[in-house]
């Protein structure tokens, strides 16, 4: 139940069906929470490992009660606190082991938990006057089947306005049909791409080890960092479409967690289109607040645009820190806010070289486009080597190769990627093109009804044959 | 796809569908199905199709006193999905052994290699296969005139050759070559297969098929062990489908992926679990026996036995990735077989390690048929040709082994 497999939708679509029986905001709470809970159930199978995350959660609505009572003052130490605990329930390594609970216990969800927890404090003790969320309210926004185990992570507004409302979003056939589609084409990517290309891999990381001409070494160096960012983006995003239809066919619009990663030009781009739901909520509880006190210290204006320079460090170090509690992942948060820095301040020195409107004409060129892709896909393959490895799987895998053999790797990788990247955004496009008086032919219900049926074949059909699980969703662990 | 908040009219419009669409829509789905089905079809008819001929016509299959075993001077073609199509030629006495039998020439070391598919050259061309190769890798390295007389037989399990000994010894060997395979453990004691083809008179149509295995089902249990015993006739029909070899091969061409889908098969039908089941444990028994049996008459007749464990492709794709899930342990039969074959007086030769060398393993075997193919004839035949030159056999002791005559082969 915690992966794309057919159990889990068909358990989503049981449920919004019984949820669609009345339009009545108590009946489709009553049902959201009862579904939420089986869910949990059976996920933990024995009730007494939820315990710390009810206290987890607990602990976030004590803070919440509070707030919504005017004790405002009090914002910095509660979210301190639902921080503190946070890193301890993960076992983060910056606190000693003998601190931690030994007995095992359930931490499935919670890191999308913990943003919705700080989300509601946060925006609690702003000071603006809200309606008071009940615990109901509380439990149903951050235990939210849908969302539970990797997201997205949702605003609560936004989810109040559909869940809540008494005249919810309509579900026509024309949305239902888009929702069924969307499902069978993430099921298709979880179920199919995904599991073939960990497979893949697998086997290109067995390679590189063995005894084998260079060639075919650098052949599967090249496929390790290139086969992962396509792995991972089928997991997480088929994951994403399924929970995001399921929600929608319950009345509940969940926001995009992905828009075409890889068709993004530059780093900071790159960051607009993967885990939307993450960078936004860093982006708005950290970058914003840090640039903002920043820029209230610091008023040279020629340290000025250095200082996002700065704040976008720090916030992709965070994305990166997030993800896990080793030091793997702390590399990989330095490499994604060095990224980010990088791309900014590339940014910045072009276009005080060649002016801004030069600039300007330069970041719309195709091939500045093209190659910017290729560059910003190759620098987020290898940046996934310490986000898929510990540091003795990524040591074996660099030291197969010599420097200036990782060297040419790399080059293959910006070249490659930048021409097929760009020949796909240039099919698409003429694809895409191809239009009625309805709008593209492509995303006509015609279409979409064809390669969904296509799509839908042969995921039942491979996965029937190959008859074992496909991997599971790798943001769960997180 | 981001939809904005709706008035009224808009809402109704959105929850409209045309009419004619209720009947369109429906009827592409089912055009885009039939049309990606027949090009499934048409594109695996024309890569894995398989002969109407097959090797059958060139066998006895009913004899229970010998087992299977060849039509004498018969020649059949056949071809399996994954493999082009293969001549099979046997000798008056039955044997696929590329030469007449009879008393072996003088001045010839003679080995008589037994077994199953695998020695046999199923799916390859006799001189394609470990027979073929293996005497002149052996020849070259040892400088004898060394001749392999193939008495391996496809379905041939250990204990037809117990029955059959008397053929062996009739050959004159000077040793016996026995070619284990995870397989032969398996079906160590069975002399024929059971025969589980429909009878004549039954029309072959798909449905008048189904409701032939319905019917047989349902007479041996309930109404939902007929439906299982139906859906599970159906997936093995269709995994047996041009299709369905299409499919499964190509997305068991990746190792990783090989080795995952047999854990999820679960039935460990190759013996590769550290802990044996008791249905695999009683098939090493019986082996044992058979084993034990077979020795005991190559004694008796004076002739040394040298058995090898030649590993399927998931064994060797384990051993070759050194890699496996826990609770695989790729190299254990070897070792136990090591041991029933020195405890009855034999000698084992073990190639197992040799894989570890070999990167290119997924173009050794055929990935549903798990059969070898000629590339992964010569190297199985380079590797037993390391281990009988180095001294397992002391009338094959020649040079000293290198990794050249494997390299050159890969």
């Amino acid at each position: 139940m915690d992966t794309a497999s057919f159990q889990f939708v068909l358990f989503g679509l049981l449920v919004a069906l019984v949820s669609n029986l009345s339009r009545s905001p108590f009946w489709r709470s009553l049902v959201l929470l009862a579904a939420t809970l089986y869910f949990l159930y059976v996920l933990a199978v024995n009730p007494i490992v939820l315990l710390p995350l009810a206290g987890f959660l607990a602990l976030g609505y004590f803070g919440l009660f509070l707030l919504q009572r005017g004790v405002r003052k009090s914002l910095v130490w509660f979210i301190l606190v639902v921080v503190f605990a946070y890193i301890w329930l993960k076992k983060y390594t910056i606190l000693p082991d003998g601190f931690f609970l030994h007995t095992p216990y359930f931490t499935l969800g919670l890191s999308y938990i913990f943003f919705r927890v700080l989300h509601l404090l946060i925006e609690s003790g702003d000071g603006n006057e809200r309606r008071p969320i009940g615990p109901l309210r509380y439990l149903l926004y951050t235990l939210n089947f849908t969302t539970f185990v990797s997201g997205p992570i949702q605003r609560y507004d936004d989810f109040a306005a559909d869940q809540f409302a008494p005249d919810p979003p309509p579900l026509g056939p024309k949305v239902v049909g888009l929702q069924l589609e969307r499902i069978v084409r993430g099921f298709f990517k979880v179920n199919v791409l995904a599991l073939l290309l960990n497979a893949f891999q697998l086997d290109a990381l067995v390679q590189i080890s063995q005894p084998l001409p260079i060639t075919f070494k650098m052949w599967a160096a090249f496929r390790i960092a290139v086969i992962y960012p396509f792995f991972i983006y089928c997991n997480f995003s088929g994951y994403i479409d399924i929970v995001i239809a399921i929600a929608r066919l319950m009345r509940l619009r969940l926001p995009e967690n992905f828009n075409r990663p890889f068709s993004a030009s530059s780093f900071l781009e790159f960051w607009n289109r993967w885990h939307i739901t993450l960078s936004t909520w860093l982006k708005n509880y950290v970058y914003n607040p840090l640039l903002l006190a920043l820029m209230r210290r610091i008023t040279s204006r020629t340290l000025e645009p250095f200082l996002g320079v700065f704040c976008f460090f720090v916030t992709f170090f965070l994305v990166g820190v997030w993800h896990g509690r080793t030091s793997e992942f702390l590399f990989y948060g330095v490499l994604q806010g060095a990224g980010m820095a990088a791309n900014k301040l590339w940014q910045l020195a072009l276009a005080g070289a060649l002016g801004r409107k030069p600039y300007k004409a330069l970041a719309k060129n195709p091939f500045y486009i093209a190659f910017g892709r290729g560059l910003t896909f190759t620098w987020f393959a290898f940046t996934l080597f310490w986000f898929w490895g510990d540091w003795s799987k990524i040591n074996k895998v660099l030291s197969a190769l010599q420097i200036q053999q990782w060297a040419l790797v790399s080059l293959a990788i910006w070249l490659s990627s930048t021409l097929i990247l760009a020949s796909w955004e240039w099919l698409r496009a003429a694809l895409l093109s191809i239009r009625t008086s309805e709008g593209s032919v492509l995303l006509s219900r015609y279409a979409r009804v064809a390669y969904a049926s296509a799509l839908g074949l042969a995921a039942v059909v491979i996965t029937l044959l190959l008859n074992q699980p496909a991997p599971g969703i790798v943001y769960k662990a997180f | 796809m981001t939809e904005t908040r709706l008035d009224g009219n808009v809402r109704l419009q959105e929850a409209r569908l045309p009419r004619l669409d209720w009947i369109l829509l429906p009827l592409i789905g089912i055009m885009t199905i039939l049309l990606v089905s027949a090009a499934t079809k048409s594109v695996s008819s024309h890569y894995f199709s398989k002969s109407s001929n097959t090797l059958a016509a060139c066998l006895i299959q009913n004899d229970p006193s010998t087992g299977v075993r060849g039509v004498p001077n018969s020649e059949c073609r056949a071809k399996s999905p994954e493999f082009p199509t293969i001549d099979y030629k046997f000798n008056s006495c039955g044997h696929r052994a590329g030469m007449e039998c009879g008393p072996k020439p003088p001045e010839v070391y003679r080995i008589v290699m037994i077994g199953s598919s695998y020695p046999f050259g199923l799916n390859v061309q006799r001189e394609d296969s470990i027979a073929a190769l293996l005497p002149l890798d052996l020849s070259r390295r040892t400088g004898r005139q060394i001749q392999i007389y193939n008495e391996a037989m496809y379905t041939g399990f250990p204990r037809s050759f117990d029955l059959r000994f008397n053929e062996i010894q009739a050959a004159q060997p000077d040793l016996i070559l026995w070619i284990v395979t995870a397989t032969d453990i398996k079906y160590s004691s069975t002399v024929l297969l059971p025969n589980n083809t429909i009878p004549q008179g039954v029309p072959l149509g798909f449905v008048a098929k189904a409701t032939y295995r319905l019917r047989q089902a349902l007479h041996s249990g309930s109404v939902l062990d007929a439906i299982n015993s139906v859906e599970n006739n159906a997936l093995v029909a269709f995994r047996d489908s041009d299709i369905g070899v299409m499919l499964v091969h190509t997305l068991n061409l990746s190792p990783s992926q090989s080795i995952a889908s047999y854990k999820a098969e679960g039935s460990d039908s190759f013996l590769l679990r550290d802990q044996l089941s008791e249905e695999r444990q009683h098939d090493l028994d019986e082996f044992n026996t058979d084993a034990a049996s077979i020795q005991e008459r190559a004694k008796s007749a004076s002739i040394p036995i040298v058995a090898v464990l030649v590993p399927e492709r998931i064994r060797a794709t384990m051993i070759s990735l050194n890699q496996w899930p826990p609770g695989y342990a790729p190299y254990k039969l070897s070792d136990l077989l090591r041991s029933m074959i020195v405890n009855h007086g034999g000698t084992y030769v073990d190639i197992l390690p040799g894989l570890k060398t070999i990167g290119n393993i997924d173009q050794l075997y055929e990935p549903v048929d798990n059969h070898p193919t000629p590339k992964g004839h010569a190297i199985i035949s380079a590797l037993i040709a390391d281990q009988l030159v180095k001294g397992a056999v002391p009338a094959l002791k020649g040079a000293h082994p290198t990794d050249t005559s494997l390299a050159e082969k890969r």
